[in-house]
């Protein structure tokens, strides 16, 4: 296999990680808008959507920052 | 030593990977067959509902969640003793840390499930993500799980780059699939310290996420005002017990896969011995919490929390609650409190008495609470439909089947650790060791009189 067909595959698996982020992400400013219009309690949804939506990006940033730091650094010299 | 000259010396690990016994085959066409039954009974139970169960009202929850809540349990095994083990500087956690944070992924994986076969309609399950509402432990739930999976895959994944990298350097059928997962790993120094940040990032992150998860599912049972459940002690006591759980289920994992690979030489006495005495401890905080709970519910003697109360105590759950007794606090107990029996084999005994002991300990929480609710309706009675036993079966097999086909891809033991181990860890712990101890050592008095000489 070439290696920028691997490259693209890497990116590719790399990205499932930011498209989980960016869901939970969007599925909790939509679940945070249903409760406005229901006009349900809006201090829990707020708090409990800013903790996970934090975990699940740096996690994201955490995977992309070894899969970069990898490939820059895979050429230096031993 | 060069990068790729490690082959030689820990070969032992890699031969899983290429070789396989026929008993390898035969265990894996039965636990194969196990799960598809299993499946068959879940799309017996799509067709027909959960009328297919054996729950009915009053009884609603029973096997489903009883192991997610035990599966999820055991996933505390993994990560979060990896991390606390890699956080302290255990030197001893080298071989152990790989099968750990493995038990985590997989059970994870087969525990998260449960809630969805519990929907009995698993499309419902959209409800959630359309109209959820972020005030249900519920959701916490969900959410939490998620977070603690990614958070345990990538937690096992990132060590273990290294080893992929030395599997690709290997060649062989899947080297495309290595070189894939490899990253680019070549074990350069700028390389090496951009995995350890990570790693460092990730064991101080998974702690939390680990606590928070056992404590929500605590919470969705504590929140309630259901007897046996609304308690306080409740989150903590849950992740007590899964710390426990999952210690036991590692022990058992580790001495098994210890015999069939032979890996003797990497998991020694020393570490069961150690493994043990955790057990140990963690049996005793078990108990303390069991005893703090109950007492507290008899010396209010409630109606409706006494009537939960002599259910477990006396009444149809009384051999279930009284083996759990046996299994979680007697056995373990006296075998790992006893030199003599606290050998590998007593180690074992006392895991799988916890294993099941904690697995009929979930099924104390649920199961007479429910039979036994604080509306007026009559106790209920639950038998297990053989749809339930069918799906608890394959959840099991499916977990067995994960590790093995973990072990013939990967290596089940972190080799570069090994290697890190043997490298500098007799250094690192003796420098340690000197910082600790007061006063000055021989070695520094020797350094000393060198220098004042010169």
């Amino acid at each position: 296999m070439k290696d920028r067909t691997i490259y693209l595959i890497q990116l590719m698996t790399l990205s499932f990680n930011w498209i989980l982020a960016i869901s939970v992400t969007l599925w909790f400013i939509n679940l945070v808008v249903v409760a406005n219009q229901v006009k349900d309690t809006q201090t829990a949804s707020l708090w409990i959507s800013i903790l996970a939506i934090t975990i699940f990006w740096i996690l994201a940033g955490v995977l992309s920052y070894v899969f970069f730091s990898l490939h820059k650094y895979a050429d230096e010299v031993k | 030593m060069s990068y790729q000259d490690l082959h030689d010396e820990d070969e032992v690990l890699f031969r899983p990977i290429y070789e396989s016994s026929r008993s390898f085959y035969i265990i894996v066409i039965v636990l194969t067959a196990v799960f598809l039954f299993g499946l068959g009974c879940y799309i017996r139970q799509l067709f027909y509902g959960l009328g297919a169960t054996g729950m009915d009202e009053p009884v609603s929850w029973a096997f489903y969640i009883i192991d997610f809540v035990f599966f999820i349990g055991i996933s505390h095994a993994g990560t979060l003793i990896s991390a606390i083990l890699r956080l302290s500087k255990a030197e001893w956690r080298r071989p152990i840390t790989r099968m750990a944070e493995v038990i985590t992924g997989i059970v994870l994986a087969i525990g998260g499930l449960h809630p969805v076969i519990d929907l009995g309609r698993p499309d419902r399950i959209l409800h959630l993500f359309e109209r959820g509402r972020l005030q249900s432990p519920l959701l916490w739930d969900l959410t939490s799980v998620t977070a603690y999976f990614t958070a345990s895959t990538i937690y096992l994944y990132i060590p273990m780059i290294p080893d992929i990298a030395l599997l690709r350097d290997r060649g062989g059928k899947l080297h495309n699939f290595y070189k894939i997962l490899a990253w680019g790993y070549k074990g350069t120094p700028k390389q090496k310290h951009a995995l350890e940040r990570a790693i460092n990032i990730l064991m101080v992150m998974v702690i939390p996420i680990a606590i928070s998860v056992h404590t929500i599912i605590a919470w969705i049972f504590g929140m309630t005002l259901q007897p046996g459940w609304h308690s306080t002690i409740f989150g903590p006591y849950f992740v007590v017990g899964a710390i426990y759980s999952g210690i036991a289920a590692l022990v058992i994992v580790m001495i098994v896969f210890r015999k069939v690979y032979h890996f003797e030489d990497y998991l020694k006495e020393i570490h069961f011995k150690y493994l043990g005495t955790l057990l140990l401890v963690v049996s005793l905080l078990w108990t303390y919490f069991t005893f703090a709970e109950f007492l507290t519910t008899f010396y209010g003697h409630e109606p409706a929390e006494m009537r939960v109360f002599l259910y477990k105590f006396v009444g149809p759950y009384a051999p279930f609650f009284w083996l759990m007794v046996l299994c979680n606090f007697l056995m373990p107990v006296i075998v790992l409190s006893n030199k003599k029996t606290k050998t590998i084999k007593g180690i074992l005994v006392a895991s799988i008495g916890v294993v099941v002991g904690m697995w009929l300990e979930r099924l104390i929480i649920i199961i007479p609470t429910l039979a036994n609710p604080r509306l007026p309706y009559p106790t209920g009675m639950y038998t297990p439909s053989i749809t339930e036993i069918g799906i608890a079966a394959a959840a099991t097999s499916a977990f067995v089947l994960g590790f093995m086909g973990f072990s013939k891809l990967f290596p089940l033991i972190s080799i570069w650790e090994t290697k890190e181990g043997r490298e500098h860890s007799v250094h690192e712990v003796s420098m340690r060791l000197k910082e600790y101890l007061p006063g000055k050592t021989e070695e520094s008095r020797v350094e000393a009189s060198v220098k004042a000489e010169i």
